[in-house]
């Protein structure tokens, strides 16, 4: 939710002004519009277009309403490993050509992979449209998943989870604390798979998982630019029209979406102790956050804002800055899933300072912040400036556009759905925060984790 | 037939872009004989302020090396008048953010925010530049972090390998100092250091203003002049345009091994030196050169290594120069036990490059339509264009380069590639860092002379 609610609300009330060159006053933000045209076509496949014709060139953004959420045991990673594999070649334009088409044409591209959700997305000059969108519907519906490539690839994949995880501490500790605390649940799997996974995972499991999953009506497809809508409309029309919607999808997702899959199974008032190679230990403290959406997720991103947004934050302050500083980095962050959510505050310990005090201490203070002299007036408008900022910031570019409004269509099913969220920010008073800081900051129900390599 | 029609569209609209970007919208002004340069952006109600400073990490003492990031670090910290708190808590209500970025060559302190707040986010910036006074109890926390996280920088296996080459393959040159520091010299440097390190900055070391956001800014003439206080024709000094020692005694072809424990993965580094004579080679080639070896997923190396070897997630090439100097390198990982395939395939691939025969049209002539693209879309956003315009100006490189671009591009030819590799990225002129398990040196000292280093003494 810190990324995907704040985040795009900033982005969405800067793409609104974007609209206009004069008379922008941060007050009256919420009257601006994003310029977007949606349709759906008639297999399911939702469609965002976004004029923006700054700088002759284009965004474009796949939303594939799967991720780690939906693979059940033996196959974890197998989203994240799809995805690798969307860039290995399709039928029609052949092996190992994707990369070289997007390339040749003066683009870029990339993609990645989350509980919920795997996104691909190009940036391009304006002409390549029309061949982007084929090489797009081409992937996703004859993928070629070719054995050799199959192999190499599951060598870069776990290549890559030794650099996100297994050789990174801090690494470690986010995986495995996530793991015991959404213990039993589908997000307490990591997204990248398991190792003994990765390493059998087959060709035949992954390509039956392409069927299941990348079909055009679990597709959000996003154009933000240069474009002529109304070509762009014809165009996806003729591409993407005649794929076969999967009439079963909704019902398998139904099954991997049942609310007892996601209950909370963990056990909270623990401390667990992770060996890793830091001389200093690095810690998180997790408390039961909220899924994504609800009116106290939005007041916990304040909150959130409060504790550790900038050197003049409340925690920043006590922990780095204060007569016997403990930390060299301290930061929370209010992580809201599709179906649960996790509040953590995570740092590392300077030499010297005892794992089992600090924790206490971070306790107390915690108690302590739910108070006016933290949570006031000046301390919420200081914190909506600066996502003001930030969003006017990303919406220079059209990956900003499109991803804010791709976002919002993929989580709330309504791109438009900004202008609620402004709506709520605004009216969220200094008693919200500190009710809700009061309910979530009860150390019983909490995890504190820690890695070193005294652990 | 299909591909290259959309590469001819391509080029077209490629030049319309920087040309529209460019050569129209860059106004410079003079105030107070400090250059402005004024990027246009009036879309909306942000803005960035860039001062950039003629002078960098080499006006560092030699035994408090990090002092001048340490100064910049440090200018909030708090000054006669307000508290470090205060600073923070001013700066971050109007959502402004202010941050140094220091190179050898030279340091660059950017300030941005809603425009509605400029004037007044100004004014404290130019306070803390004028009033700064570097508490000691602010500065012996800021040093007891700085050392707390060298200490543990074997956490960070990449972190660790780019610092420690640096160091091993610019030996001999000043430029193998740590612009961060180092952790015996940070608790060299007091508060006296840095005030007089920043009077050095405000009065003698020249000074260039860039601005981005709405023309409104232009009204911020008064401010700079009025609180900052630069200008007049006394801050003159420029590091670059100083003779620098540029001296090297790295052993080329030497392999180093940095052991760290409990590694399965191993950080992998080859690279050179680039003296003064590489400043004359144009900015197209060396882009182009990297380009075709490791930029990009169809790139040589990203094909040959992670794409048909599985060797590894991510592989990528770079040769770029500061004013005096500048670096050309391969930057990978890779499995323990493929560290030796690695180091030989790279080998050969290098080998193979030599010849003209070898550079295959396709990944030639894709290679220029990927970096003529990416060169447009690194236009989208105001504040990299003036980060790109501040790059050029600081190595004495025409902004005419922004529009003729695509065209040097397009006029590079394969012997010019294969003679730039080989200045580059020659195996047997570079040097060799691999940051891995201990277990690793039997294997490597089968392929040549193997140095073990100790991490403290590069910490």
């Amino acid at each position: 939710m810190f990324k995907l609610v704040l985040g795009s609300l900033l982005i969405l009330m800067v793409a609104s002004c974007s609209s206009r060159t004069k008379n922008f006053s941060s007050s009256s933000l919420d009257e601006f519009e994003i310029p977007v045209e949606k349709f759906v076509l008639s297999n399911g496949m939702t469609v965002l277009l976004s004029k923006n014709d700054k700088l002759p060139v284009y965004s474009i953004y796949s939303y594939y309403k799967v991720g780690s959420i939906y693979e059940e045991k033996g196959i974890t990673g197998a989203s994240h490993f799809l995805e690798h594999m969307m860039f290995k070649g399709a039928k029609n334009f052949g092996s190992g050509k994707f990369d070289t088409i997007i390339e040749g044409n003066g683009g870029a591209s990339n993609a990645y992979t989350n509980y919920d959700s795997t996104v691909y997305y190009e940036l391009m000059p304006k002409d390549s449209l029309e061949l982007i969108l084929q090489v797009e519907a081409d992937r996703m519906q004859n993928l070629l998943l070719e054995p050799e490539a199959f192999e190499k690839e599951r060598q870069v994949v776990l290549e890559e989870r030794k650099m996100r995880y297994e050789n990174s501490p801090r690494g470690k500790l986010y995986l495995n604390t996530l793991a015991e605390f959404f213990q039993g649940t589908p997000y307490g799997r990591s997204v990248i798979g398991d190792v003994e996974d990765l390493k059998t995972v087959t060709r035949d499991q992954i390509q039956n998982y392409f069927k299941q999953f990348y079909t055009p009506n679990n597709l959000i497809l996003v154009i933000a630019g240069d474009i002529d809508v109304s070509k762009t409309k014809s165009m996806i029309e003729k591409y993407y029209s005649q794929i076969p919607i999967l009439k079963e999808l909704n019902e398998h997702k139904k099954k991997m979406e049942q609310p007892e899959r996601f209950s909370f199974k963990g056990k909270f008032n623990r401390e667990i102790a992770f060996n890793g190679t830091s001389k200093n230990p690095m810690f998180m403290l997790s408390f039961q956050g909220e899924k994504i959406g609800t009116r106290k997720a939005y007041v916990m991103d304040l909150l959130s804002s409060i504790l550790s947004g900038g050197k003049s934050s409340y925690l920043t302050q006590i922990y780095t800055q204060g007569k016997k500083p403990k930390v060299s980095y301290i930061y929370t962050a209010n992580y809201n899933l599709t179906y649960s959510g996790v509040f953590y505050i995570m740092g590392e310990m300077l030499q010297g300072v005892s794992v089992k005090n600090f924790k206490n201490t971070l306790a107390k203070d915690l108690t302590n912040a739910c108070s006016g002299e933290v949570v006031n007036a000046r301390s919420l408008q200081k914190v909506l400036n600066q996502y003001l900022v930030g969003v006017f910031d990303s919406l220079e570019t059209n990956s900003g556009i499109a991803s804010t409004i791709g976002d919002q269509e993929m989580y709330y099913g309504d791109y438009q759905n900004y202008k609620k969220m402004i709506d709520i920010y605004k009216s969220i008073g200094v008693d919200e925060v500190i009710q809700t800081c009061r309910e979530i900051f009860d150390i019983k129900k909490s995890i504190f984790t820690s890695v070193w390599d005294k652990n | 037939m299909k591909n290259l029609k959309y590469l001819l569209s391509f080029a077209a609209i490629l030049f319309f872009a920087i040309n529209n970007n460019t050569r129209a919208s860059v106004e410079e002004y003079v105030w107070n004989d400090i250059k402005v340069v004024y990027l246009p952006q009036e879309k909306l109600p942000n803005y960035t302020i860039a001062v950039y400073f003629a002078d960098g990490a080499l006006s560092d003492q030699a035994n408090r090396i990090g002092e001048t990031q340490a100064m910049f670090d440090e200018l909030t910290s708090g000054t006669n008048r307000y508290d470090q708190k205060q600073v923070a808590d001013a700066l971050e209500f109007f959502g402004a953010s202010v941050d140094t970025r220091v190179t050898h060559e030279y340091s660059v302190t950017s300030i941005s925010g809603l425009i509605k707040d400029a004037d007044p986010t100004l004014k404290m910036v130019c306070h803390l530049f004028r009033n700064s006074n570097f508490p000691s109890k602010e500065l012996k926390i800021y040093q007891k972090q700085v050392v707390d996280t060298l200490n543990n920088l074997t956490s960070n296996h990449a972190r660790l390998a780019d610092r420690v080459f640096r160091q091993v393959s610019l030996s001999g040159s000043i430029y193998s100092r740590p612009v961060e520091g180092q952790i015996l010299s940070m608790n060299k440097i007091n508060s006296t250091h840095l005030i007089q390190k920043l009077s050095y900055f405000n009065d003698q070391v020249k000074k260039v203003i860039y601005l981005t956001g709405p023309r409104t800014l232009l009204s911020l003439k008064a401010t700079f002049e009025k609180d900052c206080q630069w200008g007049g024709d006394k801050a003159l000094y420029s590091r670059a345009d100083s003779e620098t020692n540029l001296k090297q005694v790295s052993v080329p072809n030497q392999i180093f091994l940095l052991p760290v424990e409990k590694a399965n993965q191993a950080q992998v580094r080859i690279g050179k030196f680039l003296g003064q004579e590489f400043s004359r080679v144009p900015e197209e080639l060396s882009t182009f050169t990297s380009g075709y070896l490791g930029s990009g997923f169809t790139s040589v190396l990203m094909q040959e290594i992670r794409v048909k070897k599985g060797l590894t997630y991510g592989i990528s090439a770079y040769a770029s120069m500061q004013k005096n100097y500048g670096r050309a390198g391969i930057s990978t990982s890779t499995r323990n036990e493929k560290v030796s395939e690695m180091l030989s395939s790279i080998k050969d691939i290098m080998k193979n490059l030599e010849s003209i025969q070898n550079i295959e049209t396709d990944t030639f002539e894709r290679t220029k339509s990927y970096l003529k693209g990416n060169y447009v879309l690194g236009f989208e956003k105001s504040d990299d264009y003036l980060k790109q315009i501040i790059t050029f100006d600081h190595q004495g490189i025409s902004r005419e380069l922004f529009k003729l671009f695509p065209t040097k591009i397009d006029a590079i030819s394969k012997e010019e590639l294969v003679e730039h590799l080989k200045k580059y990225f020659a195996y047997a002129d570079s040097t060799i860092l691999i940051v891995g398990d201990k277990s690793l040196l039997s294997e490597l000292k089968k392929l040549g002379d193997v140095k073990v280093l100790n991490t403290k003494d590069y910490l």
